[in-house]
């Protein structure tokens, strides 16, 4: 869901699902795997960097949020929960054709705040598609 | 004027890298592989194998998992009563109990365990893995709050049948006992009822109850709100040995859950049935190692899809969950 509060910055909230492996077994010991629901609030700011007419519009912009993690271990029935802070950078394109479709490539970064370890975080690249109901926002 | 506008996000690609730093150092890797191994099958010599307070295969528990875990590498040291109330010290047979406790000079009593414990601790080295195995009876004092756990070594039993507080190990105890060996790898394996109880678990939260009653656990709001609350709360102290601070530990029942043995095809306790095919079905993402979540994993599935589905089983509570600790970390059993 998204807010828009000025034609360059929205609010938004967020669900999403996420799985995380288990690291290999270097040293005799693994990290374990698991999997996350994970509930959040974002900040995003956006602006157009150009338009291609038979393409589309491309933006770029940013986000920062945070959310709340329920985590289950793998393999178990062991359930755990932590707080994350969310940061991307993000460059979209949204299509000519369809206008409520972006296709976003982008670069996030989240820090979890985890009781059982000193240091938990996950940078990432992402490839994603946003469907905007009710025209493109 | 602002618009609420819907999105739905589409699942797209992500190449996602992680990394987290755990509070131990465990950056050397594994030099040596130890284990301890204990089975209690006769309590009373005046009575037969499977004549309650003794049972029928603890012993052939203990003789499967000490020869299991030899193949697999590790220096084993074992203890156990066979069904015929043979002592047996490290696969060689020592002779019949004598009824004497001073007498069990091989047989895994607490004074015992507590020796090759304090023993092993000279031994074990911070990069080794260290694994102890029991299996006999478990029990619980209700009395105290929270109850306290234990499992039950020879001569723990007294003479109108019921466990001797006094000469059975309790979580706490056996923490302590654990203390001494100095390696954060170590791994606790039960095959006893109220186990779960061994299990110290002070941020997660088990959506199976401390008795399961037939349920394999889930997604449950309940659960959900544990984990939160043991977020806030946290470090909590419990009962049982920490991962944090004591040992992973597989126990074969929850805290306050019986589980159970069974002959044919079992001639075995059910959990240990499974944990002994962890060397050829164990590796269940194929990466050449077996770990304790994954021989939890193949224990749990045969107990669900198996031995719990059983309608005789069903029909007298005889259903049981196996349980695993918590913590970030997982330990290469081989």
């Amino acid at each position: 869901m998204l807010i828009p509060l000025a034609p360059w910055m929205r609010v938004g909230g967020s669900f999403g699902l996420y799985e995380t492996l288990p690291s290999d077994t270097t040293g005799g010991f693994l990290y374990r795997g698991y999997g996350t629901g994970a509930l959040g609030i974002f900040l995003e700011v956006a602006g157009s960097i150009g338009t291609w007419k038979r393409v589309g519009t491309f933006e770029a912009g940013g986000q920062i949020g945070a959310n709340a993690d329920w985590a289950a271990y793998q393999y178990t029935n062991l359930f755990f929960f932590y707080p994350e802070l969310m940061t991307e950078a993000f460059i979209g394109m949204r299509l000519a054709a369809l206008k409520a479709l972006q296709i976003r490539l982008a670069l996030p970064f989240r820090f979890q705040f985890r009781r059982d370890l000193d240091y938990s975080f996950l940078a990432a690249i992402s490839l994603g598609a946003n469907y905007s109901f009710g025209g493109s926002p | 004027m602002r618009r609420i506008l819907p999105l739905l996000f589409l699942v797209g690609t992500a190449l996602m890298g992680s990394c987290s730093l755990t509070l131990f150092n465990y950056s050397n890797i594994v030099s040596n592989h130890y284990a301890l191994v204990y089975g209690v099958t006769i309590y009373d010599a005046t009575s037969s194998a499977g004549v309650y307070p003794n049972l029928n295969y603890p012993g052939s528990d203990a003789s499967a998992v000490a020869a299991m875990l030899a193949a697999e590498g590790y220096a084993v040291k074992s203890k156990w009563i066979d069904s015929n109330g043979e002592e047996w010290l490290n696969g060689q047979d020592k002779g019949p109990l004598s009824g004497d406790l001073t007498n069990y000079t091989y047989a895994p009593t607490k004074a015992n365990i507590a020796a090759d414990l304090s023993a092993m601790g000279n031994v074990v080295g911070s990069n080794d893995v260290f694994v102890f195995y029991f299996s006999g009876h478990g029990m619980q004092d209700t009395g105290q709050s929270p109850p306290v756990e234990y499992f039950v070594p020879e001569g723990a039993v007294n003479s109108g049948g019921g466990g001797s507080e006094s000469l059975s190990i309790s979580d706490s105890e056996f923490g302590a006992m654990l203390a001494p060996i100095s390696s954060n790898r170590k791994v606790v394996i039960l095959d006893t009822c109220n186990s779960g109880g061994f299990i110290g678990n002070s941020l997660e939260a088990d959506s199976i109850p401390a008795v399961s009653l037939g349920s394999s656990g889930g997604i449950s709001l309940q659960a959900l709100a544990q984990a939160l609350s043991n977020f806030l709360s946290f470090p909590a102290s419990t009962p049982g040995l920490s991962p944090y601070g004591g040992a992973m530990v597989l126990s074969a029942a929850g805290r306050d859950e019986s589980c159970y043995e069974a002959s044919a095809p079992y001639f075995h306790g059910v959990m240990t049935y499974y944990l002994l095919q962890a060397p050829q079905s164990g590796d269940l993402n194929h990466d050449g190692h077996v770990t304790v979540a994954e021989a939890f994993s193949l224990v749990k599935a045969g107990i669900e899809s198996d031995w719990n589905s059983n309608s005789t089983v069903q029909a007298n509570g005889w259903t049981f969950e196996p349980r695993i600790s918590g913590g970030p970390i997982d330990f290469v059993l081989w």
